[in-house]
Parts: C-alpha cells; sequence; structure tokens
C-alpha cells in the first residue's frame, strides 16, 4: 500500500492557441501524505491553479500522472472520476464559483444532492453549516446579496459539507479581509483535525507557512520545495 | 326520372361531400324578348355554393329568404333588362320581388334568376301548371370532397345513373394536379422545415450549454455524473420541444379559424381545416426533433472537462 495520499508524477501542461504553445507546467513531482497540510506558494501565473485543478480531474495533464488514494485519475472513467468528486475530494475556488441564480441554500445543497440522502436530513445539515458560518438567515439569499467574504464561506461550506477526505483550496483568503481570511483558515484547519482531511491550499503568499506541514514553491512553472 | 332517393344514394357515394336538387326552367317571356331562364336551388348546401350561386355573390340587395315571392338575378340579366333591386317583375305567370342582384362568375348551374326550390316547384305546378312527373328536380349538383378522386366519383355516378348524362368541370385533372403538386411541394416544404428546426434547435441548445458551461462545469466538479447532466439537457430540450409544438398548433388553430371566418380559401376552391389526427404525429416529431437537439450538446458535455466548461474553454 501506497503511504502517500496524493502524488503528482511528472506532470506537464501546455495551453495551446492561435499556434502558441504555452508551458503551464513542466516536470512536476509531486507527493503528500495523508492528513498533511501543503502550501503551494507562487506568484499570480506562476501556475498554482493549474497544478490545482489537475491534482483534483478538472483538467487533463499534457503528460504525466496524478494519483489518488492508489489510483490514477487521468485513467478513471468519467462516473469514476464523478464519484471521486462527489465522495472524496472537495474544492474551494479562487472566484468562489457560486452559482447566481441559486441561493445560498440551494448553492449548498447541489453539493449532497447527488448522495441521495433524505430531505430533512440535507437541510438540517446545511442550517448546522451556516450557522456555525453565521450564515444561518442568509439561506434565501443570492450570492450577489452577499459580501465577498460571506460568498467565500458559503463556497467553503458546499466543499466541507460532503466530508471530503481531500481539500483542494486556491486562494482560499485572497479575496478578504485579514479578519475573515482568520476565521476560514481556522474553520479549514479544525475541520481538518475532527475529519483528519488532507489540505492542499495554492496561495500567492498571504497564509502564513506555519500553518502547513509541508511548503512547495511554483516558479515559471516548476516545482521547488 | 331524378328522385329523392336517388340524391340520397348519391350522397352515400365515397368521396362526395354533397349533393343538391336543382330544378332549371327556361321559358319564353315576351317581356323581355328573350328566354329567361329560372333556378330553383338549395341554399343549405355546398354543392349549391360551389356550382350555382352562393349569398357571397351577392352584389346589391340581399340573397333569397324564405319569402314565396322573392328572386335574385344574375348582374348580367339584370344590367341588359335594366332591373335594381326593389323591382316586381311580372315572370313566370305571377309578379316576383327583386330581392338582390348577384353575380355567381362562372358556374355551371348559372340562371337568369334564382329563387329557392320549393318556390320554383310552386310556380311551376301551380302558376304555369307543369303537373307532370319531373318538375322536382331536373339536375343533381355533385360536389367532391377532392379534385383527386374526381373520376372515381364520377365513374361511379355514372354506374347509378345510367340513363343520364353526367358532366363536370373539365378543370378537375389540372385541379388535381395542382393539388398533388402542392401537397408534394408542402410535404418537402415540411421536410426541410423540419430539418432547419432541427439545427437551429440543435444550435440553440449548444448556444444554451455554452451560457450555461460555468454552472455545469462547477456542478461537474461537485460529482454531478455525466449522465445526470445529459438527463437535464435532454429533459430540458424536450420541454422545450413539447412547448413549441403546443405553440405552434394553437397559433396553426388560430390561422385556421381566421382564414375560415373570413372565408379565404387556397384557389377559391381548398377550405383550410385541423386534420385532428395529425397532432400526435406532430407531437412525436417534436419530441423527436428535442431528443435529436439535446445529443449534439450532450457529445461536447462528455468531451469537456469540468474545469475547461468552468474557464469556458470549449
Amino acid at each position: 500500500m501506497n503511504e502517500y495520499k496524493i502524488e503528482c508524477i511528472s506532470i506537464a501542461k501546455q495551453y495551446f492557441s492561435k499556434n502558441q504553445s504555452v508551458n503551464a507546467l513542466e516536470d512536476i513531482n509531486l507527493h503528500i501524505r495523508k492528513n498533511e497540510t501543503v502550501l503551494l506558494k507562487g506568484r499570480s501565473g506562476a501556475g498554482k491553479s493549474t497544478l490545482l485543478n489537475l491534482m483534483c480531474g478538472l483538467i487533463k495533464p499534457t503528460s504525466g500522472k496524478v494519483i489518488i488514494d492508489n489510483s490514477c485519475i487521468n485513467e478513471l472513467t468519467d462516473d469514476e472520476l464523478s464519484n471521486l468528486l462527489s465522495e472524496r475530494i472537495g474544492i474551494i475556488f479562487q472566484i468562489f464559483n457560486l452559482l447566481p441564480t441559486y441561493t445560498i441554500f440551494e448553492n449548498i445543497e447541489i453539493a449532497i444532492v447527488t448522495k441521495g440522502l433524505k430531505e430533512s436530513m440535507i437541510k438540517e445539515n446545511i442550517m448546522s453549516y451556516l450557522e456555525k458560518f453565521n450564515l444561518k438567515d442568509k439561506a434565501h439569499l443570492l450570492p450577489s446579496e452577499l459580501s465577498i467574504g460571506q460568498q467565500q464561506k458559503v463556497a467553503i461550506i458546499r466543499t466541507l459539507i460532503k466530508h471530503p477526505s481531500v481539500i483542494f483550496a486556491d486562494e482560499p483568503t485572497g479575496s478578504v479581509d485579514d479578519e475573515t481570511a482568520e476565521e476560514i483558515l481556522n474553520h479549514l484547519i479544525n475541520f481538518r483535525k475532527e475529519k483528519e482531511v488532507t489540505l492542499v491550499i495554492a496561495t500567492h503568499g498571504n497564509i502564513p507557512e506555519k500553518f502547513a506541514d509541508s511548503v512547495y514553491t511554483i516558479e515559471n512553472g516548476r516545482l521547488k520545495s | 326520372m331524378l328522385t329523392g332517393d336517388l340524391l340520397d344514394s348519391i350522397k352515400e357515394i365515397k368521396g362526395v361531400r354533397d349533393a343538391a336538387p336543382y330544378l332549371l326552367y327556361r321559358l319564353y317571356e315576351p317581356k323581355y324578348n328573350t328566354e329567361v331562364s329560372l333556378g330553383g336551388i338549395d341554399m343549405n348546401s355546398v354543392a349549391t355554393t360551389n356550382n350555382v350561386c352562393a349569398a357571397t355573390n351577392v352584389v346589391a340587395g340581399k340573397f333569397l329568404s324564405d319569402r314565396p315571392d322573392e328572386i335574385v338575378a344574375e348582374e348580367s340579366f339584370a344590367m341588359a333588362h335594366n332591373l335594381s333591386v326593389g323591382d316586381t317583375l311580372k315572370i313566370y305567370g305571377g309578379k316576383l320581388l327583386l330581392a338582390g342582384i348577384i353575380n355567381s362568375g362562372i358556374k355551371p348551374g348559372k340562371a337568369d334568376i334564382y329563387a329557392p326550390i320549393g318556390n320554383v316547384r310552386r310556380i311551376l305546378k301551380e302558376d304555369l301548371k307543369c303537373i307532370s312527373p319531373g318538375f322536382d328536380m331536373n339536375i343533381i349538383l355533385v360536389e367532391v370532397s377532392d379534385s383527386r378522386i374526381h373520376s372515381q366519383v364520377i365513374s361511379q355516378l355514372k354506374d347509378r345513373m345510367k340513363y343520364f348524362s353526367v358532366s363536370s368541370y373539365n378543370c378537375y385533372q389540372p385541379a388535381s394536379e395542382v393539388m398533388t403538386i402542392i401537397e408534394k411541394a408542402s410535404a418537402l416544404l415540411t421536410i426541410l422545415i423540419f430539418i432547419f428546426l432541427l439545427i437551429f434547435s440543435a444550435k440553440t441548445q449548444l448556444t444554451t450549454l455554452m451560457e450555461r458551461s460555468r454552472e455545469i462545469g462547477i456542478l461537474k466538479s461537485l460529482g454531478w455524473s455525466n449522465s445526470k447532466l445529459s438527463n437535464q439537457i435532454i429533459l430540458l430540450s424536450l420541454i422545450q420541444a413539447l412547448i413549441g409544438v403546443i405553440i405552434g398548433i394553437l397559433i396553426g388553430l388560430l390561422i385556421i379559424f381566421l382564414m375560415n371566418s373570413n372565408q379565404v380559401r387556397l384557389f377559391n376552391l381548398m377550405e383550410f381545416n385541423l386534420r385532428i389526427r395529425i397532432i400526435p404525429l406532430l407531437i412525436v416529431l417534436s419530441l423527436a426533433g428535442g431528443l435529436i437537439a439535446g445529443i449534439l450538446p450532450i457529445i461536447k458535455l462528455h468531451r469537456t472537462k469540468a474545469g475547461d466548461l468552468i474557464n469556458n474553454y470549449m
């Protein structure tokens, strides 16, 4: 049995546009243990988001492999990948990616509606999370009616409510004030401790390294430990 | 001899839309120094309307009513003898009131003046003492439902009316050809419209997918399977197709109603009507179109990764 939760082996990603290719990532090798908290640091455009998207199977690498729980996610069928994303992987996006026409309640509900839970249980679960994040009275509102910090909290609830074993967070505190950033980080760290979660956070530098077990830096698409 | 029984049996012939008695009599009238023809008509029959005259042909005054002394005259006859609406004509052994002037156009059963058939029978029997048999009707007017089966109806009529002459508009043959051409053209047009709508609908579905790509990408990233999302796309496409066909049928019904209530006819012959049995076919075709239109976006959905959908790299 492999000791690693996540492995990136010789990952490369190229983007093609107008007869030009851009090397977003080159020869990335990364090994993350179970319950480890990893910080991926780097400047904007360094390739952090691309690496996170590759690790959670949202995009395909040009070459190389991503292995989660001993399964190469690039070789999974659509249904297997959907199952992985639904059951074991949580993603917190840099721009929250809340659905603008859905209420806060519905935005969270879509993350667990596929699990086949009872409606009353789903509601109870969502409301308890909203209460924990001081958003209970916002359930019926649209994302546009919330502040940026509150929207980010909703995006985090949407991830945590699935109880994933791995969380990929792309700049989770990048758009919020210091106080909200600390609150969000505390929620993530507490969740990691309670549920034994592997946490991979991409940041341009506003998250203190003390939160992480390992810190890696990405520069021009290459990884430096 | 033409009888009511024969008339009823003609009405039973397959392809006969309606048949009506007609009593056409011609009498020399010294006052007008010419033979004046009087047509006794069944005003309620479409066979009369299309072969003799109709209320829509009135150019002055009004059409016939139940009054026993009322007649209408053809415009050409009225002009030739300086007749006006309201004139009393001393004709056919009595006095007849000119209620209206009509222009029936080119019709095979055209006369100079017309009256309801019951009145004409009375005039002939009581005023002109024509009491021998054969003065109930001397012509049977037949309206065929479709010019394409005109020949078959004529041959059946000839079988039943061995001792009478059968005549017809010659134009039924070109009319039949025109009808066939129209039918083929409309079938072709329907197929073309269907194909066009299919392409348009698929394009619309694809555009919708692109507009909703971020939403679908987010759902995929949360673990929604392609099959679940595909079902939603198909369902949406089917609902759109169903709404479309229902609106289309309702608009069609409204157009048919408006055209018929305003007596708009194609080539002055074809009445528009709704074929109820075609409605299920329309619905099935529309749903099939919706299903096919949903396939293209589903293929796109399966081929595109969640991250590319979120970033709209399709």
